[in-house]
């Protein structure tokens, strides 16, 4: 005689191991502050190089004008405000990151949590 | 209605019988479609522009996940753009590792809308893909949606510049930088297609969201209000050239579709179906589950006031003796 209670229970925990348990297992792994942490590390790294290549494509853009006026430019105080773009872009890019990564860290804890406890049912209903 | 209720329910079983079989179908189909399209207006690699190696492509892009198909199709696009002009490939491979680094570093397997975008903005109905994205994905697919958009307006701007872009100039070695950067920076177009399809998206998922009755509905017809005045209004304020008719066959087109999305997957989510087997003692399961689209009920908080009752003699039980004993002892 089937059980459906007990292929629901195992269906979801199946499904997790399936999908969700490599990916969810690694958050947990870590505590939230070290997640976190890490991911923001791996977008200052990514948002650095993407806010280069936008300062190249800005440079390439505008090479004709920086080559006649190569000798003219305040280098000091386009290299300032250079730098306060950069500052506000990563600012903003490690805001969403901070966000992103919490909610995901959240969830999958709540995820692993209701995991163990289907866990728990399923060993459960052997013993009975 | 009924008649349409069963027409669902049988499309459901059917693809719920042959789901196996339709998925890389359409995947097939989805890669065979965006190939052709980048073939048929960039196409300027004659050895990547052949049908048989589009048709290998796409046939790799009915196996592998969305996101392979997303990353293909940038590489076949930058062979192009090489063949082309050397400067026009480098700003390519430059826009395709910013959008990597800012969106697909957060959502690796959400690349479909990138690929929709162009294809639907190429048959001039935009809206189509901002809409249902808002009604069955979550509100980060706005970003994937601009990125599309963005994609589609730079390509449009290197075909209609090809002539240009690809002889030998004498200009300086910059020139064909600035021409094919000035196709972006300069794009009011685009900047008020990204705004419109974006804000869409998000107006049609806040109110997707909530737990109003017709909240679907209501969606619906508030996104393609907004998608239609936006558009309408920005292209008057900023002087593009705007067709009215084929403004007003768009939103009806995106009705159209919108409204039979809602119709096949308000309760049920296809895109995540699982399917799981395992064994107990008696039997060996072959299961599939098919997630529900859950609305988020309000939350109740019950409080009750009431006055505490002292204890008299004749109710006090044995749990409150041993309570009492065991506090005693500890004392």
């Amino acid at each position: 005689m089937i059980n459906e209670d007990k292929i629901k229970t195992m269906t979801k925990l199946a499904a997790f191991d399936e999908s969700d348990a490599k990916k969810y297992s690694q958050i947990i792994e870590y505590y939230r502050s070290d997640y976190i942490g890490k991911e923001m590390l791996k977008s200052t790294l990514m948002g650095t190089i993407a806010y280069v290549f936008c300062v190249a494509l800005w440079f390439f853009s505008n090479a004709d004008d920086f080559l006649k006026n190569i000798n003219n430019l305040d280098y000091m105080s386009l290299g300032m405000d250079l730098l306060k773009k950069y500052l506000l872009f990563l600012l903003a890019y490690l805001f969403i990151t901070y966000v992103v990564y919490a909610v995901r860290y959240s969830y999958g804890q709540k995820k692993v949590k209701n995991y163990h406890k289907n866990i728990h049912n399923i060993l459960k209903s052997y013993d009975e | 209605m009924t008649t349409l209720l069963e027409i669902k329910e049988k499309l459901r079983a059917f693809y719920a019988k042959y789901d196996i079989y339709i998925k890389p179908a359409l995947k097939f189909l989805l890669a065979l479609v965006v190939y052709i399209q980048i073939n048929g207006n960039i196409g300027y690699n004659s050895k990547i522009e052949s049908f048989p190696i589009t048709l290998v492509l796409a046939l790799l892009g009915a196996i592998l996940p969305i996101g392979a198909t997303v990353f293909i199709a940038a590489i076949v696009i930058l062979l192009h753009l090489y063949a082309l002009s050397f400067e026009v490939a480098i700003i390519g491979f430059i826009l395709f590792v910013m959008v990597y680094f800012l969106y697909f570093r957060f959502s690796p397997k959400k690349g479909m809308n990138v690929l929709l975008m162009p294809i639907c903005l190429k048959f001039r109905v935009g809206s189509v893909v901002p809409v249902t994205s808002g009604l069955v994905s979550e509100w980060y697919s706005a970003i994937s949606i601009v990125s599309g958009t963005l994609v589609y307006y730079f390509l449009l701007g290197i075909k209609e510049n090809a002539s240009t872009l690809g002889a030998e100039t004498d200009e300086g070695i910059t020139y064909k930088f600035t021409a094919v950067i000035n196709q972006l920076v300069g794009n009011k177009q685009m900047y008020l297609a990204m705004v419109t399809f974006a804000l869409t998206t998000l107006v049609v998922y806040t109110i997707r969201k909530l737990s109003a009755n017709y909240s679907w509905y209501i969606a619906i017809i508030t996104g393609l209000l907004v998608n239609f005045i936006m558009e309408l209004g920005g292209k008057l304020m900023l002087g593009i050239s705007l067709n009215l008719g084929f403004l007003l066959l768009e939103t009806a087109v995106t009705a159209i579709v919108a409204f039979i999305v809602m119709f096949m997957t308000f309760n049920l989510d296809y895109t995540r179906v699982e399917r799981v087997q395992f064994e107990d003692d008696d039997y060996y399961y072959y299961v599939k589950a098919v997630p529900k689209i859950f609305v988020a009920e309000k939350e109740k908080t019950v409080k009750t006031i009431s006055t505490k009752k002292k204890k008299s003699r004749s109710d006090f039980t044995k749990e409150d003796f041993e309570e009492q004993m065991g506090r005693n002892i500890e004392e």
